[in-house]
Order: C-alpha cells, then structure tokens, then sequence
C-alpha cells in the first residue's frame, strides 16, 4: 500500500473513532444536563415546602405563646382565688374561735357589739371563693391541655 | 489508481504527428490522456521556437514532465507527512483500543 494511502486510512480511522467518542460525551452531557434540571426542581420544591413549613412553625409558635401566656394569667388568677380562699378559712377558724370570747364580752360589757362578722358569711364567702377556685383550676387545666396540643403540632411540623 | 484495468488494451495515439499503438493495463481514457499531456507538452517547448527538432523537443519535454513528477513527489510526501502528524495528534485524544495500529504508518 502506498505511504500517502496508509496515512490517510490511519487518519480516517482516528477521526471516525474520533467522532464516536464525541457522540457518547455529547450523550453523556445531554442526560448531566437533564438530571441537573430535576434535581433544579427538587431544590426548588424542596425550598417552598421548606419555606411553608417555615411559616407553619412561626404561625404555631406564635399561637404557643399566645397559649401560654393565657395559662400564666389563669394560673395566677387561680392562685389569687387559693390564697383568699385559705384567708377565708383562717378568718372564719379565728372567728370561730373567738366567737365565745365575744359572746362573753358582750354579755359583760356592751349591749351591741356590731363589728363582728357572722359565721354564716363567712362560710358563704368561703364556699364562694373555693367555687372561683375551682372554676379557674379547670380553666388553667384546659389551657395547659390546650399548650401540650400546641406544642406537639409544632414539634410534627417541626418535622416536616 | 483510477482508470487501472486488470486486462491490456491496445489504444492508438498521436503525438506530434506520429501515430502510436500502445499496449497497456490501464484503460483507453487513461492512456489517452497521458498521451495527449506529452504531446501538448512537446508542442509548447516547439512553439517556443527555441528548438525545432522534435526529438530534442521531446527530451526537454520528458525533463519537464519529470520535474512535475519529482514536484508531486515531495508535495505528496509533505502530505503523507502531515497525515501522520494529525494521527498523532488525535491518538491521545482517543482511549487506547480505539487508537488502531501506528505501525500501518509508521
């Protein structure tokens, strides 16, 4: 075969191998390229799916907060209405107690002793607080219900 | 080379003024041609009026149809040269079972 002949049979056959091997590149680059566009569109789903997540958590953070501090004020509205429930019953236990004192009192010295509070009152006061009291146990109860419920929503969306 | 044939015709030429039978492998068309080339060659060098007689027309013309050989000869060499390098460009370019055999050029 002559020189001239062999080298451009050579030739030839280098560049078709040549343009096979640019092909399969090319190939390979048009699917990269595809995969690269789904994974865009994960990222970006993924991003708003985030970004409401985002806002649930702030929008139950919010509403825990709001629970919580209802909770507090019940807590301390109920234990305003304990602490004058045991004044109450201290009172009527002292007045109880100094009751014959004051029978005896009145009978020695003063036809009317008027500053002295009937036991009935006291005991009518006493069961009205212990109703307050009770009243706001529940109220705080509930809240407290109410917070826990608040606060495993925002640890599932948490989650999310 | 194109106009090759396995089987030698008989083709009859002329060259300035001589009638020729020539017996060859190549075909009619080819040989005619070739023909034709000398005898153009040699009716230059007479129309240049530096020689008249034929014979030594016919010497100058074989000279200068050998320079145009030896002339294609090296430009075709150049070529083959070239040819080699641009393979040897591209072979590194290719993974190894597709780089074919360097010896077929070598």
């Amino acid at each position: 075969m002559r020189p001239e002949v062999a080298a451009f049979r050579e030739l030839d056959t280098l560049v078709r191998n040549l343009s096979d091997q640019l092909a399969g590149y090319r190939r390979r680059a048009m699917a990269a390229e595809a995969r690269s566009r789904e994974l865009e569109a994960l990222v970006m789903g993924a991003n708003s799916a985030l970004a409401t997540a985002e806002s649930e958590v702030v929008r139950w953070k919010d509403a825990a907060q709001r629970a919580e501090s209802e909770a507090a004020q019940a807590r301390a509205i109920a234990d305003e209405a304990e602490t004058h429930a045991s004044m109450s019953s201290a009172a009527a236990a002292a007045a109880a107690a100094v009751a014959p004192m004051v029978v005896a009192v009145e009978a020695a010295s003063a036809p009317a002793a008027s500053g002295a509070v009937p036991d009935s009152q006291l005991a009518r006061e006493n069961e009205e607080l212990r109703t307050l009291l009770v009243e706001a146990r529940g109220r705080t109860t509930q809240l407290v219900d109410r917070v826990r419920f608040l606060r495993q929503q925002l640890g599932q969306g948490a989650e999310k | 080379m194109d106009g090759m044939m396995e089987s030698k015709s008989v083709v009859r030429v002329k060259i300035v003024g001589e009638e020729y039978t020539l017996r060859t492998e190549a075909s009619p068309q080819h040989t005619q041609g070739v023909a034709d080339h000398v005898d153009r060659t040699i009716r230059a060098i007479l129309a240049a009026g530096a020689t008249i007689e034929t014979h030594k027309a016919a010497i100058l013309a074989a000279l200068q149809i050998t320079d145009e050989l030896f002339q294609e000869r090296s430009a075709l060499a150049a070529l083959t040269g070239e040819l080699k390098q641009l393979a040897s460009d591209i072979r590194p370019l290719l993974p190894p079972a597709k780089r074919g055999d360097e010896s077929t050029t070598g």
